[in-house]
């Protein structure tokens, strides 16, 4: 797996100046908007930066050989998943501290537990997009799987949508108490939180790679 | 070291069904027209397709059984696929040393010198002859102990094509149990360089033969009508009708110049063999 990071690293630098760039807007950008921006931010180019190695592979016909290398197509999955977690998580330190810094220098106060359990929402969030994004990617391609992500998140926008409606329905016509459940939900401890935050991330992400290295296995080149 | 029995493979109306078997120490190439079944094998062979029956063994395991060990011992060369054209020989050099344990850094960083190749270059700069080489040198630069290789030469002007030709028995040179499956449609290209030629066409093996024999026994007869209802031919392979007459593959060209010293006979290649296998009747 270490020829295929090396491989996979190698390519993320080609893109470094657009990198730097991305940092010098964040930086930026972090002056004039809310504390949360960076670090989702950042998050989010760490994985959508990782994921895009995919299209790396696939392009000018690279599976093929790629598949003759001392690697199982196991291998290539898990490998994908190690990368993206790594470049999410590169991102997150870097974003924090680049944050802190940066409210240190406004003389905005802030509370480091409450800043940090959120941005842990922010790193575990990223983390199941990309369990939905890697076996998608590795199914359908890259061109193929953009127009299915637009179709599951019009999906989950529906969803959305047909719940508060539902909720609203419930709550006027049936009288359902959601007020209380939220209430409740504010007043967990925020450590209880990040662990469900937590054990659901890692519930997709073992289903996520579990799919994904069947979908390897199962592909031909 | 690769044996084939019975593999099969069907996409749409094309269906694959082939049997060979290429022992150690040999070099093997495939020939046939485009599409006629050389890159499916291949693709079989290293485990990118799954066979629709039949069976597939190298170094006594089917693909999907290999271990990394195995896939070490493997050098694979694709005429349409490679490492990312944003990539250069140096990146190269880097995966490579880290995927393969035997990786011999200074026999690649040798043989790209030699073949000019600019290790600080993107892959996407290269000319056709340039990739083609280093997907070449990549292949062999790991002492495997099998390259299969998928029209390494495809696309190529005579002298890379010699030059990547070259390489291959210089491989071939350091040990003796090494072997080569090699497909191709330049007949010139595997009469130098194969012990044993199979020629493939629509899915089949049509001929199984060694280079040596195909040189020295095949011909090509030329004759008139009247000769050629008058000529025995049980060594005939397959005949063809020409304005003048007919022309016949044998496989016994001394037979029929000891027994008709008046035909005209042409020394067999591949190919001859191919277009009177593929043309003749």
């Amino acid at each position: 797996m270490s020829g295929l990071i090396e491989k996979d690293i190698r390519l993320l630098l080609q893109r470094k100046s657009i990198l730097i760039m991305y940092v010098f807007i964040a930086c930026f950008m972090s002056f004039y908007t809310d504390s949360t921006f960076i670090v989702s931010y950042f998050c989010m180019i760490g994985t959508m930066l990782a994921i895009s190695t995919i299209s790396y592979d696939e392009f000018d016909n690279g599976y093929p050989f790629l598949m003759t290398l001392p690697i199982s197509r196991a291998t290539y999955a898990v490998e994908k998943y190690a990368l993206t977690a790594a470049c999410c998580l590169l991102c997150w330190v870097g974003s924090v501290g680049l944050q802190a810094a940066i409210m240190g220098l406004r003389k905005i106060p802030f509370d480091l537990s409450e800043m940090l359990s959120l941005y842990i929402l922010f790193f575990l969030a990223f983390l199941i997009v990309a369990s939905v994004m890697l076996p998608v990617e590795l199914k359908f391609g890259v061109e193929k799987a953009r127009i299915f992500m637009f179709v599951i998140f019009g999906i989950v926008m529906i969803l959305t949508v047909t719940a508060g409606k539902l909720m609203t329905f419930a709550k006027e016509k049936l009288s359902v108490n959601f007020d209380g459940i939220i209430e409740t939900l504010n007043t967990l401890p925020k450590a209880a939180v990040v662990l469900m935050f937590l054990a659901a991330a890692a519930v997709c992400l073992a289903i996520s790679l579990t799919v994904s290295i069947g979908i390897m296995k199962k592909k031909e080149y | 070291m690769i044996k084939l029995t019975n593999l099969q493979k069907k996409y749409g109306d094309f269906e694959l069904n082939v049997s060979m078997e290429i022992p150690a120490g040999t070099v093997v190439g495939l020939i046939g027209k485009n599409g006629a079944g050389k890159s499916t094998t291949i693709k079989a062979i290293l485990g990118l397709i799954y066979p629709d029956g039949g069976s597939v063994e190298v170094f006594g395991k089917t693909p999907f059984e290999f271990k990394k060990k195995e896939k070490e011992a493997i050098g694979a060369a694709l005429s349409d696929s490679g490492f990312s054209m944003m990539l250069n020989a140096e990146d190269v050099v880097h995966i490579l040393k880290k995927m393969y344990s035997d990786f011999d850094e200074s026999y690649f960083r040798k043989c790209c010198s030699e073949q000019g190749l600019d290790m600080r270059k993107k892959i996407k700069d290269y000319s056709g002859g340039m990739k083609a080489k280093l997907r070449v040198i990549t292949a062999i630069s790991h002492k495997a102990k099998l390259l299969v290789l998928d029209e390494p030469t495809s696309g190529l002007d005579v002298v890379a094509r010699n030059e990547i030709l070259d390489m291959f028995r210089s491989y071939l040179e350091e040990d003796n149990e090494r072997s080569i499956l090699i497909s191709s449609h330049i007949s010139s290209d595997l009469e130098g360089l194969c012990d044993v030629l199979y020629m493939i066409h629509n899915g089949r093996i049509l001929l199984r033969e060694d280079t040596d024999v195909i040189m020295g026994r095949y011909g090509i007869l030329r004759v008139s009508e009247e000769r050629y209802n008058t000529l025995d031919k049980k060594y005939l392979l397959a005949s063809k009708k020409e304005g003048f007459g007919y022309s016949c593959l044998t496989n016994e060209k001394q037979f029929y110049l000891e027994n008709y010293p008046d035909v005209v006979m042409e020394n067999g290649n591949i190919d001859n063999i191919i277009i009177m296998m593929l043309g003749g009747k």
